[in-house]
């Protein structure tokens, strides 16, 4: 799921309506004279207060969520057995509260969890099978109109891998994107070439110095190649630290040459803790009739030679 | 489209159906059935639907209406449906429906307070708009995975079929290779001329299977799919054009464009939706220029 980014003021503005509502409730018991139950709603009220100030900073959101969830929750229950037949009326109000907070497998998970406690509670007053009914209609119900959401963003989450990322192809769209090139270079009459490239430096910038350094190292190497080639080769991951750049319409002479520039420049780099990047270039050609599949094969081959020790 | 990321949600459109069905069920009186069983089958038919942002807009509607109206029926019975307003205001839907769903929750509060006493009346009406606004919070939240979703470039897992923001990337790598290359590269935007999703949907399923690996399929807008042609020369181009326009299952309008960089996809769909021919070409000329 997508980072749940609420518009701060929005929540501000609603987390204010339940302090409101709270210091109502307050000055409400006051008036009666119901001394016992001030404190309760006072508490929540300063609660969700807190809350209203803590949702500014991004990181506290989801904190700030469950504490406006909490108060919600133990103000209904502590009312409860002063409401009477209205009771039908409240017992609406931690579902909804909760589909709104949380993200929606969450929200359905408690309140189906919840639902025993809150149907105890509508039983003082009402008989429970219609108010039952009711409460489960309205938490299953309630859930639908995030259908879209759900469904969204649950297939942004599965597309999301296959699509590039800094411009480096992943491997699965890699041996996709292969294919086409081979036909395309059949179709047009043209040549194609592609330079199977190794980074030796990978593990050990992932072993020694961490994620960000070997971030850091892929970045600029991908903006090397990307510098150092034409716009539309596509460069792509097939493993970790092996990388495949087809060069379409590209002869073995101008492999040669892209081979040479992109040594230079990745030699003359220098990263703060990894020093200059080392390479190790192989060139493949297509030959006249051979199919994108062992055209592949080879390319993989070639990889693995290149990932054997020096001997 | 996407079938298979829907089956537990449409178990729990079904779920929900046959909850309102037993509610119906248990009614008594005919008027509020009447109102409450439409609601039951509106929602096992989404069970089998695309949850489409077009879909919602006729839902919501729909909904808001049956809720108003049970709410203005039986008050006391339905009180707890008063807390599905927040949840109307979620789905895709224009700015307008909201403001309209704003004030139906007021009417619907209107209706439930009667049976209230004063204090609770009040409270009532305040928690109410507490959760419309953080209904309008969570709904915010959509415009964002929007944008999400036009930034991606695969449509569906698995699938070489293509988002507009692709097509626009692709152009321009098209446009520098077909200099370097001295190929023939065209843009086919087409749109069926039977009207309906089904026949889209069809006209999508079949156009990956139409083209040649290196030749992208795209979809333009909600009705316009795109292809880009890559041939040897212009003669080649033209038959590659006319096997594919064909091929094709149904009868599309279709123009024809040479990549430039400053091609616009979006404008293209639009004149092809007020174009009355079969075929439009743009002219050649145009491209030599560039």
């Amino acid at each position: 799921m997508p980072e749940r980014r609420f518009p701060a003021r929005f929540q501000i503005l609603a987390y204010a309506c339940g302090t409101l509502l709270l210091l109502s409730l307050t000055l409400w018991h006051y008036l009666m004279g119901h001394y016992a139950r001030i404190l309760p709603a006072a508490i929540l009220a300063t609660l969700v207060a807190g809350a209203a100030l803590l949702t500014q900073r991004r990181y506290l959101q989801r904190g700030s969520a469950y504490i406006v969830l909490i108060s919600g929750y133990l103000a209904i229950a502590v009312e409860a057995p002063y409401l009477g037949t209205s009771i039908s009326l409240w017992m609406g109000v931690p579902p909804i509260l909760t589909t709104l907070l949380l993200p929606p497998g969450a929200a359905l998970l408690l309140n189906m969890l919840l639902a025993p406690m809150w149907l105890l509670l509508i039983s003082i007053a009402l008989p429970a099978p219609v108010s039952g009914t009711h409460y489960v209609t309205l938490v299953v119900i309630s859930i639908l109109p995030l259908g879209w959401y759900m469904q969204q963003s649950r297939l942004l989450k599965s597309t999301d891998h296959l699509d590039t990322r800094n411009g480096i192809i992943s491997r699965d769209t890699l041996s996709e994107r292969l294919v086409a090139e081979v036909e395309r270079a059949r179709a047009l009459n043209q040549s194609l070439s592609a330079l199977v490239i190794h980074l030796p430096q990978v593990d050990m910038a992932d072993e020694q110095f961490g994620q960000t350094t070997r971030d850091m190292l892929l970045m600029t190497f991908c903006r090397i190649v990307q510098r150092g080639s034409r716009r539309g080769d596509a460069l792509g991951q097939h493993q970790h630290n092996v990388f495949w750049l087809l060069l379409a319409n590209a002869g073995e002479a101008g492999a040669l040459i892209v081979r040479e520039r992109l040594m230079q420049a990745l030699g003359e780099t220098r990263l703060a803790e990894i020093g200059a990047i080392q390479a190790q270039i192989r060139i493949c050609q297509l030959a006249d009739d051979e199919s994108a599949e062992r055209f592949e094969q080879r390319l993989i081959s070639r990889g693995l030679n290149l990932l054997e020790p020096d001997t | 489209m996407q079938r298979k990321y829907k089956t537990p949600l449409a178990g729990l459109f079904l779920l929900g159906a046959g909850l309102l069905a037993v509610i119906v069920w248990q009614e008594s009186d005919p008027i509020a059935q009447a109102l409450l069983a439409p609601s039951s089958v509106l929602l096992a038919l989404l069970a089998w639907h695309n949850l489409t942002p077009r879909v919602w807009r006729l839902v919501v509607p729909c909904c808001a209406l049956q809720l108003a109206g049970l709410l203005w029926r039986a008050p006391l019975d339905y009180a707890i449906g008063l807390w599905v307003w927040p949840m109307l205001l979620l789905p895709p839907q224009p700015r307008a429906l909201r403001a309209c769903l704003l004030v139906m929750a007021a009417f619907g509060w209107w209706q439930v307070q009667s049976t209230l006493a004063a204090p609770q009346s009040f409270l009532s009406g305040m928690l109410l708009s507490g959760l419309m606004i953080l209904g309008l919070a969570r709904a915010a939240e959509h415009t964002h995975l929007r944008q999400e979703l036009e930034n991606r470039h695969r449509l569906a897992p698995g699938k070489a079929f293509w988002s507009l923001s692709r097509l626009r990337q692709d152009i321009e790598i098209e446009w520098s290779r077909r200099q370097r290359e001295n190929v023939h590269v065209e843009l086919l935007v087409m749109r069926p001329r039977q009207r309906g999703y089904s026949a889209r949907e069809r006209l999508g399923e079949c156009l990956p299977a139409l083209t040649r690996a290196f030749e992208g399929c795209y979809r333009v807008n909600s009705h316009t799919f795109g292809v880009v042609l890559v041939s040897p020369d212009a003669q080649h181009a033209v038959q590659r054009r006319d096997a594919l326009i064909a091929a094709l299952p149904m009868e599309c309008r279709v123009r024809v464009a040479a990549v430039t960089p400053d091609l616009d996809p979006l404008a293209l769909g639009h004149a092809l939706a007020m174009q009355t021919d079969s075929l439009y070409l743009a002219r050649e000329e145009e491209s030599d220029h560039a």
